[in-house]
């Protein structure tokens, strides 16, 4: 079977029974049995389960027909018989949930997350949970603990992280739909190494219960995608406020601006920024000249501080990190201790040295690189150090809110690459911490600010060694449809 | 206090301050749905909700009902109330922390800056602040099966409520704590029960030398659980820190803990074990935004405080200071004095047998205030029919136990079936004077003679011959009548 590339399709295709969706399962799981060497999938629903479920939507199909796609029908379900998959950060029954991490290895999830719900709700179907950096720290896909995850479209090059089982489940056409994290670019950046749309929400516009929090005040759940339609359909489900989330917004209405009489704000530090790839810089240009030569005004903008923004995101999001893995002691749940948490029997030492224990038990089961950002935010946390480092980089964090809030209030949507280089091969030796860091500067501004950003390719006809440079357009707070829309019309444009 | 008395402890200032634990009286715990009754679960990790367990993924929501009585006590204790406030979050490793750090208020508390006047003293002790926290849960050893954690107690809101050092003696600390206890059961924001750990405090003490005005090193004296043991552990301490200072050394800051048995405080840790608490931001919490509607709605509805009930009892009622003062210390006797009271012209004959005869009888029969039989309107009745003189006391006795043994009666209705009404009628007790005159010709004659003393005597034979009925002012000049006028 040729499988479908976007929910459209799908449903185009089901409506028109070129296949049932217990054919497209069957396929689905074909394919992902022979991709078994892509290290994609930590975990998977069983076949059966699968299939029943691809039975029961045959049978409503049967029943209901296109009353399922029709979003003024009652019957409407957005996402029906969409094959979704989940980073392994976000909490379903049923399956494990390790965030990829020793430390969870045998950890089952006693509840679901608001968009694992929302999800099913709309009808779609849930494959199992991806591989992805240890708790969602790293931006290479091989900071695994379950082993590195291969870029479908690159075997060569990596594909991307944290989410790298979510942008290359929907690269190897396992799913339409992959739910991902994002705290300094971890949907986008991997979609971009897997030429794939990768999208972060305006803080607190998708609910955070039951994601895995890295740092919790940046941490967003993102989605990677075919196409931004597809992302735009996904976002309309799994949005909304939660009352489980206290950090969740209250729903807001976009402004519906027509894309073409939107303002584009050109970040003209960033694409002139030293580090940058000039190949990189080069067709982000020639992607403005296509808007401009479209009729869309874009302006030039400018922002100070460029370097500091690493620094600063990454004081926040390891001393955040360092605090919400504080639970990770292998005392009570995952680890040597049950998969489920058993209230009978919480906690039974037979030692008196909890502290030998805590620390035997992180120093096994932590990765090396969530080892180095737990210390290094204990450092910059401590009480000695705090002033100098936490409370400048805060301060710093603000800063870059308030210059943000004034270039979008100018603008309507900003426009940056997503990375400021393509991604190192598979087998290169890991590049030092700050290194690593720098190449988020360009994806780190959403997460400092909150706001909503969206990457896709926009480099035509790209060699075949390399995914094709990708940007992100950026937009204000509840900005989020907005952004989808106008990034569906430039994805129009590129086509055309 | 008599050992400060002398020297070389008379020589120095001790000074007190406080931190106050109070767990809230709220249904529900502070993040999570799962039910507060640390004291009545029936056994342990019964209410628990995954967010006490800390499993990933979760997060907290606030519970109003938390918030509501954090500020009903702020405002109590005439704080100023944040209408912004954050939450933070205190770290440390520990099985009873299954998060590994607490969620409490550090850099923005919700009410700061109030005042506490400590009764019959002219101390007022300034309030630093009053946060909002999570308690910890229960570690404990089971010979069995080792060291277990009880998480029913885990995210049980408290209010932490920090004084300024502003208490001079442990008895001062006593009052103000006594003062607080009594304040915050008043308010129904906290049980107060300190065997359960529901009310809870540690204490501050420093000394220096008399006058001095810098403020020696302080230690820091750990979650004490009575207000005998905290008169105690501080007693101990200062004597502690002074003999240290008399025999040339120096106070260390350290945290320590107060051993009940030995009665005498031992080192927990000193300043350089001190944890690093890594205090941070809570990036679950949006920062707490109250209106001042809210604010001032809470504060019309505050309850009268022990404070205003004192003056109340002396203006108004005109009580005794030592009665306004021990049924102010009792809130379900207060309680009960109060709704008696409303209904009574006489209110210190009222507290007079409240506080007497009423507590005696129920202390026979093991019963208290709360469950108290006789309602407060019979109670109100009962003292107008003492203080009209419709009855003396001696029936009074009588008839307040009948009272409790028929709480469905009336005192009147009781007074008639037992004949316990006072003889006033002048033909009546001319009858029994006679009859007492007659049988006692020997005292009789003896009183003539001039010894008046006897007066007493024969009084004594009336109130015996008309079983106490008598009324004892009319006998009285009756007999004295007979006993002058006669032969």
């Amino acid at each position: 079977m040729n499988l479908p590339r976007t929910i459209h399709e799908l449903h185009r295709r089901l409506l028109a029974e070129e296949f049932s969706v217990v054919e497209y399962y069957q396929s689905l799981v074909r394919q992902i049995a022979q991709d078994q060497a892509l290290n994609i999938w930590l975990s998977c629903v069983d076949d059966a389960h699968l299939l029943a479920q691809a039975t029961r939507c045959d049978t409503m199909l049967k029943e209901h027909g296109d009353a399922l796609f029709h979003p003024s029908s009652d019957r409407y379900m957005a996402l029906f018989a969409v094959p979704v998959g989940l980073k392994d950060n976000i909490c379903m029954r049923g399956l494990p949930t390790t965030a990829a991490s020793r430390m969870l290895e045998h950890y089952h999830s006693p509840y679901d997350a608001t968009v694992v719900t929302r999800l099913q709700q709309a009808g779609a179907i849930i494959l199992g949970k991806l591989n992805m950096d240890e708790f969602g720290m790293g931006s290479s896909g091989k900071n695994s603990a379950f082993g590195a995850t291969v870029n479908p479209r690159h075997p060569e090059l990596i594909p991307g992280g944290s989410s790298s089982g979510s942008a290359a489940a929907v690269a190897a056409h396992h799913v339409l739909v992959a739910l991902g994290s994002d705290t300094g670019g971890s949907c986008r950046q991997p979609a971009a190494c897997c030429d794939l749309v990768g999208f972060k929400p305006t803080y607190g516009k998708i609910s955070r219960y039951g994601l895995i929090a890295y740092a919790s005040s940046l941490d967003c759940i993102g989605v990677i995608a075919n196409n931004s339609s597809d992302i735009g359909v996904a976002l309309d489900v799994i949005a909304g406020h939660d009352p489980h989330d206290s950090t969740s917004r209250e729903d807001q209405k976009p402004s519906h601006k027509a894309p073409a009489d939107m303002v584009v704000g050109v970040l003209s530090s960033m694409l002139d920024w030293a580090h940058c790839d000039p190949r990189i810089s080069s067709a982000c240009r020639d992607f403005v000249r296509m808007l401009e030569v479209a009729g869309v005004k874009c302006v030039p903008v400018h922002l100070d501080g460029v370097e500091r923004l690493s620094s600063t995101y990454a004081t926040i999001a390891s001393s955040e990190a360092s605090s919400n893995l504080a639970r990770y002691t292998g005392l009570f749940f995952g680890a040597n201790s049950n998969a489920m948490p058993d209230l009978d029997d919480f906690f039974g030492a037979d030692t008196d040295d909890i502290d030998a224990l805590m620390t035997e038990h992180r120093t096994r089961l932590l990765g090396p690189e969530v080892k180095k950002r737990i210390l290094l935010g204990t450092h910059v946390l401590s009480a000695k150090n705090q002033a100098h480092y936490y409370a400048r980089a805060v301060q710093q964090q603000h800063e870059v809110r308030r210059q943000f809030s004034d270039i979008l209030s100018r603008v309507d949507v900003l426009f940056m690459p997503t990375m400021p280089c393509f991604p190192a091969r598979q087998d290169a030796k890991q590049e030092p911490m700050l290194d690593r860091f720098m190449h988020d500067v360009y994806t780190i501004p959403a997460n400092l600010t909150g706001c909503p950003a969206l990457s896709f390719p926009v480099e035509v006809n790209s060699p075949h060694d390399r995914p094709a440079v990708s940007a992100q357009f950026m937009a204000a707070h509840a900005q989020d449809e907005t952004l989808v829309n106008f990034v569906d019309y430039c994805q129009r444009l590129l086509k055309s | 206090m008599t050992s400060f008395e002398h020297p070389p402890y008379s020589d120095y200032d001790v000074v007190i301050g406080l931190e106050v634990h109070c767990q809230l009286l709220t249904t529900h715990k502070l993040f999570s749905a799962a039910a507060n009754m640390t004291a009545d679960a029936a056994r342990p990790n019964q209410h628990v909700a995954h967010f006490e367990q800390a499993l990933p993924g979760q997060l907290p929501v606030l519970n109003p009902e938390a918030v509501k009585l954090a500020v009903t006590a702020g405002l109590a204790l005439d704080c100023h109330v944040n209408l912004t406030s954050v939450f933070e979050r205190k770290h440390y490793f520990y099985p009873d922390l299954p998060k590994g750090y607490q969620i409490t208020q550090q850099a923005r508390p919700v009410c700061a800056q109030g005042q506490l006047s400590i009764p019959d003293s002219n101390v007022s002790v300034r309030i630093a602040r009053i946060q909002i926290e999570e308690d910890a849960a229960k570690s404990t050893h089971d010979d069995r099966r080792g060291r277990r954690i009880d998480l029913n107690r885990a995210s049980v809101p408290l209010i932490e409520i920090v004084t300024e050092p502003d208490m001079s003696s442990a008895d001062e600390a006593v009052e103000f704590l006594k003062e607080l206890h009594l304040i915050v059961r008043t308010l129904q924001v906290c049980s107060g029960n300190m065997e359960d750990g529901a009310f809870r405090c540690d204490a501050n003490v420093s000394v220096k030398k008399r006058g001095s005005s810098s403020l020696g090193e302080r230690c820091e004296l750990k979650n004490i659980n009575s207000f005998k043991f905290i008169r105690d552990a501080i007693e101990f301490e200062a004597r502690r820190q002074i003999d240290i200072l008399e025999a040339g050394g120096r106070i260390t800051m350290q945290t320590r803990s107060y051993d009940a048995a030995l009665g005498q405080t031992t080192l927990m840790r000193d300043k350089e074990n001190a944890p690093d608490y890594r205090f941070m931001p809570e990036p679950d919490l949006p920062a707490l935004t109250l209106s001042t509607a809210y604010v001032e709605e809470l504060r019309a509805h505050l309850p009268e405080l022990p404070a205003a009930r004192r003056v109340r009892y002396v203006r108004q009622l005109g009580l005794s200071h030592q009665d306004t003062s021990i049924i102010s210390s009792n809130l379900a006797l207060a309680s009960y004095f109060d709704q008696a009271s409303a209904l009574c012209a006489s209110p210190q004959t009222l507290a007079n047998w409240v506080l007497n005869e009423m507590t005696l009888v129920l202390s026979e029969q093991g019963a208290s205030f709360e469950s108290c039989p006789v309602s407060p309107a019979y109670m109100a009745r009962f003292a107008d029919l003492v203080s009209e003189d419709v009855i003396n006391s001696k029936l009074a006795k009588k008839l307040l136990r009948l009272m409790v043994k028929h709480p469905e009666c009336t005192p009147e209705h009781l007074l008639e079936a037992h004949h316990l009404v006072v003889i006033r009628d002048e033909d009546v007790l001319q009858a029994l004077v006679s009859q007492v005159i007659e049988g006692n010709s020997v005292q009789v004659a003896q009183y003539r003679a001039g010894k008046e003393a006897l007066l007493g005597y024969f009084v004594g034979q009336l109130m015996k011959l008309s079983q106490g009925k008598a009324d004892p002012v009319v006998g009285k000049a009756l007999l004295m009548k007979e006993l002058t006028t006669l032969d």
